[in-house]
């Protein structure tokens, strides 16, 4: 009985020292010196930066990661359709909010633009509400007399959207004195501008409980 | 035996069971081919990609990964996909965490779909935690 009792006691003292070391902090490497600060601007309350791709879940309200999954759940379910193929022409439409929340839906369309965009799959030409600033700048090359010819943006040279990129956003919110259950759905579509037909169309849903 | 090394003894031996009263441990992969594929933080809490497959569709890669629950208690998994090009470089800025709740002896399908058609390979990195 002896030696096993022995073994056993190795043992746990093993695992105790282990799980004591594991707990310890590290030591802070050594400064010449102490006082010498670092280049932050820095005040008493302690701020960190973050993990931008990580799980937020501070409140149940519409937050950052529910925007970058939407945004990835529709950019891949697009890139894997036909509809894609021979790099065809975009833009972005209207994206109508009707949740009970503020969301900005032009940022979920930025960051699919972007992802899109960057595929290489796709070209996005200006949408209406980027229309403007762009008019502006050939009339300023065309007509203000300022510009020589050779290099000078030409009018009438715009290409036109193939396919024009529309949704919506819905909320069902379910409270009880203890419980909030919000369920988000966001519904995208491709339209054919010429025709009006739906070339692709996809929905993400999320759904998101807390208790007090 | 004095009885404080016994009580020792006995949180030690506490402290290093399964969570799951007779459970036995799980791989995170159902076999090496899968394992190959997988970047894991810690242990899944009896998760387990079962299959994993992949196609091109449209030039772009699209992986299925079906995960099994072994355990009776529920488990969350945060995942996403990291995708390679064919120099070993990662595609793109990497995806967010997606959380995922599985019930006890749930089967789950995760899916991904390459950012573009310059990713030819990818890993699927999991973690987590009980629910």
């Amino acid at each position: 009985m002896k030696p096993i009792t022995l073994t056993l006691s190795k043992i746990c003292a093993a695992a105790l020292c282990g799980i004591t070391l594991g707990g310890c902090p590290t030591s802070p490497p050594i400064r010449s010196d102490p006082a010498m600060s670092q280049p932050v601007v820095q005040f008493t309350r302690q701020v960190g930066y973050g993990d931008s791709k990580a799980v937020e879940t501070v409140t149940n309200e519409f937050g950052s990661t529910d925007l970058q999954m939407i945004a990835e759940k529709m950019v891949g379910s697009m890139l894997e359709h036909p509809a894609l193929t021979g790099r065809p022409t975009l833009t972005l439409s209207q994206v109508r909010n009707k949740t009970s929340e503020y969301i900005d839906t032009k940022s979920i369309m930025n960051s699919i633009q972007t992802q899109l965009v960057k595929s290489g799959k796709v070209r996005f030409v200006r949408s209406i509400d980027e229309m403007q600033s762009g008019v502006d700048e050939l009339q300023r090359q065309n007509q203000s007399g300022l510009y020589k010819s050779q290099g000078k943006a030409k009018m009438g040279n715009m290409t036109a959207a193939k396919y024009s990129l529309e949704g919506e956003i819905v909320s069902i919110v379910k409270q009880t004195a203890n419980t909030k259950d919000v369920f988000y759905k966001m519904t995208l579509k491709l339209y054919d501008v010429e025709d009006g037909s739906i070339e692709w169309q996809d929905e993400k849903e999320i759904r998101k409980t807390s208790r007090r | 035996m004095k009885p404080s090394l016994l009580l020792i003894t006995l949180s030690c031996l506490l402290a290093l069971a399964p969570i799951e009263a007779g459970a036995q441990p799980v791989s995170p992969a159902a076999t090496d081919g899968i394992a190959s594929k997988m970047i894991v933080r810690g242990d899944l809490n009896g998760l387990q990609v079962v299959d994993l497959r992949s196609q091109v569709r449209n030039e772009v890669i699209v992986v299925q990964a079906e995960v099994y629950n072994f355990y009776q208690s529920d488990a969350r998994l945060y995942y996403r996909f990291r995708w390679i090009d064919t120099g070993g470089m990662q595609v793109g800025d990497g995806e967010v965490w997606k959380p995922l709740v599985f019930l006890g002896r749930q089967t789950q399908y995760l899916k991904g779909t390459a950012p573009g058609p310059k990713a030819s390979d990818f890993f699927i990195e999991m973690s987590a935690e009980p629910r």
